[in-house]
């Protein structure tokens, strides 16, 4: 097992955390990990994007050297609901 | 999984420096009135912008404010004087006259200004000939996603031509009188 290191931050930019996670983890492992720790809605969709390379992580990519790298900045960007 | 929270209270610029910026007479009409909420600029331009994309239908449509944050001229940390200055429309998004859902890809749109200084001040949509206020729904995504202090929301009835401003998570009303729209670039 692998472990990386990578900046995820919410998509306003107003909070940021240091992550190290197993590759073997999936995008909706990150999502998850910033709705756990920031408390954010469980009931709202979330995309994922990797800033540094700007490629989207749907939920099912794990986190190999393709889709993350050491010091990526990764985005966890809400749906946002009006009525 | 290791998790190391690294996120720092924003630290806002004082508004003396945007103040002189405005010039006398819109410093005086921005700062003189009678009652203490924040102050709301936006600019003629970030105005004319959200105008003409919330008239394109007569269903529900939005995006985010862009701009900054000034804290108060007595010492005040909290956000006193709020500037919109940009909107970006959501391109991606499901409507209908009574509801919006704005796709994520909004936020990525907003990113290169966000990398130029500008923060995420809050956010706007239209009620078409609904009335200008925040439903039930919009002040839950208020309260989700536009926390912070500064954080704006606001909502157009482009058919009426009302607007109303909301602010923070607890969606405080705004008096319409601290609304002032500017027709510079500050």
């Amino acid at each position: 097992m692998t472990d990386v290191k990578f900046i995820i931050r919410t998509a306003d930019q107003t909070r940021k955390a240091e992550v190290e996670m197993d590759r073997t983890n999936q995008g909706a492992d990150i999502v998850q990990a910033a709705v756990d720790n920031w408390a954010l809605p469980t009931d709202t969709d979330y995309s994922l994007v990797n800033v540094t390379t700007g490629k989207a992580l749907v939920p099912s990519q794990l986190l190999d050297e393709n889709y993350v790298r050491p010091g990526d900045i990764l985005e966890v960007q809400p749906v946002l609901v009006a009525g | 999984m290791r998790w190391q929270d690294q996120t720092e209270a924003p630290a806002l610029p004082s508004a003396a420096a945007f103040l002189t910026r405005l010039g006398v007479l819109d410093s005086v009409r921005l700062t003189q009135r009678g009652n203490t909420s924040p102050r709301v600029v936006i600019t003629a331009d970030c105005l004319e912008a959200i105008s003409f994309h919330l008239a394109k239908a007569r269903t529900e449509m939005g995006g985010l404010l862009l701009g900054r944050a000034y804290a108060g001229l007595n010492g005040q940390a909290d956000a006193q004087i709020l500037v919109a200055a940009r909107s970006v429309p959501s391109q991606a998004f499901d409507s209908t006259n009574v509801s919006l859902r704005m796709e994520a890809e909004v936020w990525t749109a907003a990113r290169p200004f966000l990398d130029k200084g500008d923060i995420v001040l809050g956010w706007y949509h239209s009620h078409p000939d609904l009335g200008a206020f925040f439903s039930d729904t919009d002040r839950t995504t208020q309260r989700a996603f536009f926390r912070q202090p500064y954080s704006l929301g606001i909502v157009i009835d482009p058919v009426r031509q009302e607007m109303k401003a909301y602010l923070g998570p607890d969606s405080a009303p705004i008096p319409a009188e601290n609304v002032m729209v500017y027709e510079g670039h500050p």
